[in-house]
């Protein structure tokens, strides 16, 4: 499939050294500004999401995640996946905990009065 | 398989190759060769984009006047009435699939590269879940390209084959069909590369 070796070529250490040199030196990616193919857009979507996953192994935030584990389109797609549904859990939870703590004031005639209050 | 398909196999096999693949996104051209000659196949700028557009619209109202013209939603309910094909059990079939997939991927996600059984059963079963979802996907596909919708989007890629196809003649790069006319008379493997050479260039991103 031409998608996975657009992946291939995406996460090779040329292109990926090419894409931070074009981020942060304004390095010319392709021969055209404008006017870009899909081929070109989805290849660009590659670029930044290898990228991104370098930076996250750098980082060191997953210990399963590995160079090898990057190399594989399918394990890459689990993990995207994965990453998703924990953030939706995340949120989920904080959402919840918000709920939780919702601070409570004591009215009149000590009746209770619950304010939503959304924490940053 | 005729000997025409054989070819355009191998034409679209040659596409994949990482090195040429590498050539192609340099830029939003796709140069290709056909009976030892240069040819391109080229993004469109806005002019030709909306000549294309302006085309479609022109067939549109030219195929609903036709009594045999369906939408997708019409051609829907006839497969179903007429018990060919029931369109919406395939697409909660691909939709179950899709779950499935999800499943699969919680638990490969977190494998370890030690874990080299527990990745390779988990990859299997995805490999056999993406062909069930494309056997779905293709079926949906085959019965509902008699479409209007579906008619549409390849009156427009023929429309842009035909604006952005060009031929290399002494340095220069010419259109090869001087009129749309022309390009629909052309029954060459020629017209049916740069169709496969557009598509590719465009690779289902629409940006207009």
């Amino acid at each position: 499939m031409i998608e996975d070796k657009l992946r291939q070529l995406a996460r090779s250490s040329y292109y990926q050294s090419l894409y931070k040199a074009s981020k942060e030196n304004g390095i010319k990616l392709f021969e055209n500004d404008t006017n870009l193919s899909g081929l070109q857009v989805v290849f660009l979507y590659w670029l930044s999401l290898y990228d991104f996953l370098y930076d996250t192994l750098a980082r060191k935030e997953y210990d399963f995640l590995t160079e090898k584990y990057i190399d594989s389109n399918v394990r890459v797609d689990a993990f995207l996946y994965y990453r998703k549904r924990q953030n939706e859990l995340e949120l989920a939870k904080s959402k919840e905990e918000q709920l939780r703590q919702r601070t409570k004031f004591k009215g009149k005639k000590g009746k209770q009065t619950y304010f939503d209050v959304e924490f940053a | 398989m005729d000997t025409k398909e054989i070819n355009l196999e191998e034409f679209k096999n040659t596409l994949f190759d990482i090195q040429k693949l590498s050539y192609m996104i340099q830029d939003n051209k796709l140069p290709f060769t056909y009976n030892k000659e240069c040819y391109r196949v080229r993004m469109p700028s806005q002019g030709e984009k909306a000549e294309a557009e302006d085309y479609r619209s022109e067939k549109q109202i030219e195929f609903i006047q036709r009594p045999n013209c369906k939408t997708k939603n019409e051609l829907r309910k006839i497969l179903k009435e007429n018990n060919v094909v029931d369109i919406d059990k395939l697409e909660a079939q691909a939709n179950q699939i899709k779950k499935q997939f999800k499943n699969v991927y919680l638990k490969l996600a977190p494998k370890f590269d030690e874990d080299k059984e527990g990745i390779s059963t988990e990859i299997e079963k995805i490999n056999e879940l993406q062909n069930q979802l494309q056997d779905v996907t293709q079926e949906i596909n085959k019965h509902l390209a008699p479409s209007l919708e579906d008619r549409l989007e390849g009156v427009y890629l023929e429309y842009l084959v035909y604006s952005c196809t060009e031929k290399l003649v002494e340095k220069e790069w010419i259109k090869v069909w001087n009129t749309f006319e022309e390009y629909k008379k052309d029954n060459s493997p020629l017209a049916t590369r740069a169709v496969v050479c557009m598509t590719h260039l465009l690779f289902n991103v629409r940006q207009f």
